[in-house]
């Protein structure tokens, strides 16, 4: 689904992010990029969204090379891609439908389809009923859950996930991770950027641990070792 | 698929300008003014350059003859005046009619002139009018040269400083016209600029979702055009207002001289423009304003 090669990216003041990282993820995989702060998780995925342009290196997303897309053909990439953030990103003018129905929107869906999904894919993530509530009105929990029906709502083959968890408290971790894990059974790969190692030691899935930029390891039912 | 996003950019552009009513109020109050001070110096321009034009066609050359010209001369004298490139139009005036003209003007002192009739001491005259009023010198010079002409008149001290001041007149209207132009252009661009500031993160989020540049630059376009439209539209109706009671009043008043360019046409053209530059100021200050938070 997704192949880096040798990717290495260097910010213009000097950072050295990522070095040479080479990482295949399977379709239907669920892969957890672990390593303290400042490792380059971030980075990675913004390399994979195209937020940024690898410095060395090429990613492969289905066998396309992303580095060589035109503006319209990263469009129809990202609408692949789900994405949720740890900071929500949702639009504060919106409702929760029309922020979810505006990733929809952008495909060009028609109206009738979109008026049907929507509801479907909140009541997917519990929040049906907050339906025509605004982002302020609702809860850090409800809000990430709101941003996981966007991701969702197009049905991505990839959903990528940077720290999701970082600003929910336990149990709307654990509900997250639950939905996450359904999607994934559902046969959408995972990728999750996180720092919560009890999550990552539980669920016994693969883990790619990133250290000073490095690939330090990766394995298939890994546990969260940094420190030791 | 375009048909929909068409529509999708009008329901967008309508319902970010409801929820964000006063700064879409307040970006229209802004257009609403520059637009009027610009329609209005325009006006101001416009009858000053109509002013001008009314002052100089009362300027003309006077040819005076020598007393001693043969009809066939007058004649010949015609045709060379009327050859001169500058002239725009003849007329003889004999010296019976000077002398009558002048009576009239003496009015009650004119029993002075009594008499005269039988040895009028007046030349016959051309009255020359010029194409262009600057041009009445270079009329006078090729008519003073002319066999059979005695003297040349135009109020050379008079029509110089006319053409002074109407020169100048020109010139500080067409300023004042680029100046509150761009003054309307920078304020304009400036207010709009200012409403799709705070909206940099949602246009981020957008191109994240996958979406197409003109698929965000399509609503904020339209606000745009709204906004301008309707400012624009605002400072038209406020200006005919104004000007159309304002030329009503002159125009009782009847100061025959000082009539005010009232034609529909030239108004029309006018308020025509500044919805024109409305619709344009508010597109183009959208398109650059989001052109910069694009590149996601």
């Amino acid at each position: 689904m997704v192949r880096l090669y040798n990717v290495t990216k260097v910010y213009p003041n000097g950072v050295k992010a990522l070095v040479d990282v080479t990482l295949t993820v399977d379709p239907g995989e669920f892969v957890f990029v672990v390593g303290p702060s400042g490792a380059g998780k971030t980075t990675l995925i913004r390399l994979i969204s195209r937020e940024e342009f690898p410095t060395r290196g090429q990613i492969i997303f289905n066998g396309k090379n992303i580095g060589r897309f035109k503006s319209r053909e990263v469009a129809l990439f990202r609408r692949q891609v789900g994405m949720v953030f740890q900071d929500y990103r949702l639009l504060p003018g919106k409702t929760v439908f029309e922020n979810v129905a505006l990733a929809m929107e952008i495909t060009g869906k028609p109206w009738r389809e979109i008026k049907k999904r929507v509801p479907e894919v909140l009541s997917q993530v519990g929040l049906l009923s907050k339906i025509r509530c605004f982002p302020y009105q609702l809860s850090g929990g409800e809000q990430q859950r709101v941003s996981l029906a966007r991701a969702l709502v197009n049905r991505p083959s990839l959903l990528m996930a940077d720290e999701p968890t970082g600003n929910l408290d336990a149990e709307n971790a654990r509900e997250l991770i639950r939905l996450l894990l359904e999607i994934n059974r559902e046969g959408t790969t995972v990728l999750m950027a996180t720092h919560a190692l009890d999550i990552v030691n539980v669920l016994q899935k693969r883990v790619v641990t990133l250290r000073e930029g490095c690939l330090a390891e990766s394995e298939t039912q890994g546990s969260y070792r940094y420190g030791t | 698929m375009e048909l929909r996003m068409l529509w999708r950019w009008w329901r967008e552009a309508f319902v970010s300008l409801f929820r964000n009513g006063w700064l879409a109020a307040s970006a229209t109050g802004m257009v609403l003014v520059s637009l009027f001070l610009l329609g209005f110096v325009t006006l101001l321009a416009l009858n000053a350059a109509h002013f001008s034009r009314m002052v100089e066609r009362e300027i003309e050359v006077s040819v005076f003859l020598s007393k001693e010209v043969t009809p066939d001369l007058v004649r010949k004298i015609r045709r060379e005046l009327e050859g001169i490139e500058a002239v725009a139009q003849v007329t003889f005036v004999p010296k019976e009619k000077a002398l009558e003209k002048l009576k009239k003007n003496l009015g009650e002192k004119s029993r002075l002139l009594t008499g005269l009739e039988d040895d009028n001491p007046l030349p016959d005259a051309f009255r020359v009018k010029p194409k262009q009023a600057s041009e009445v010198s270079f009329i006078a010079e090729q008519a003073a040269a002319l066999p059979g002409v005695e003297k040349v008149r135009y109020g050379e001290d008079v029509v110089e400083k006319l053409l002074k001041i109407t020169d100048w007149l020109r010139i500080a209207a067409v300023a004042l016209v680029v100046l509150f132009g761009l003054a309307a252009v920078f304020l304009t661009m400036t207010t709009i600029r200012f409403s799709i500031l705070n909206r940099e993160e949602e246009i981020g989020i957008m191109k994240l979702l996958g979406a197409t540049n003109w698929f965000v630059r399509g609503p904020f376009i339209l606000q745009g055009i709204i906004i301008g439209f309707s400012g624009a539209a605002l400072a038209a109706g406020f200006l005919y207002w104004g000007y159309s009671s304002l030329v009503q009043r002159v125009q009782e008043a009847a100061f025959i001289f000082l009539q005010p360019v009232a034609g529909s046409g030239v108004l029309l053209m006018v308020f025509g423009s500044l919805l024109a530059c409305g619709v344009l100021l508010g597109a183009l200050a959208s398109a650059l304003s989001v052109h910069r938070f694009l590149t996601v």
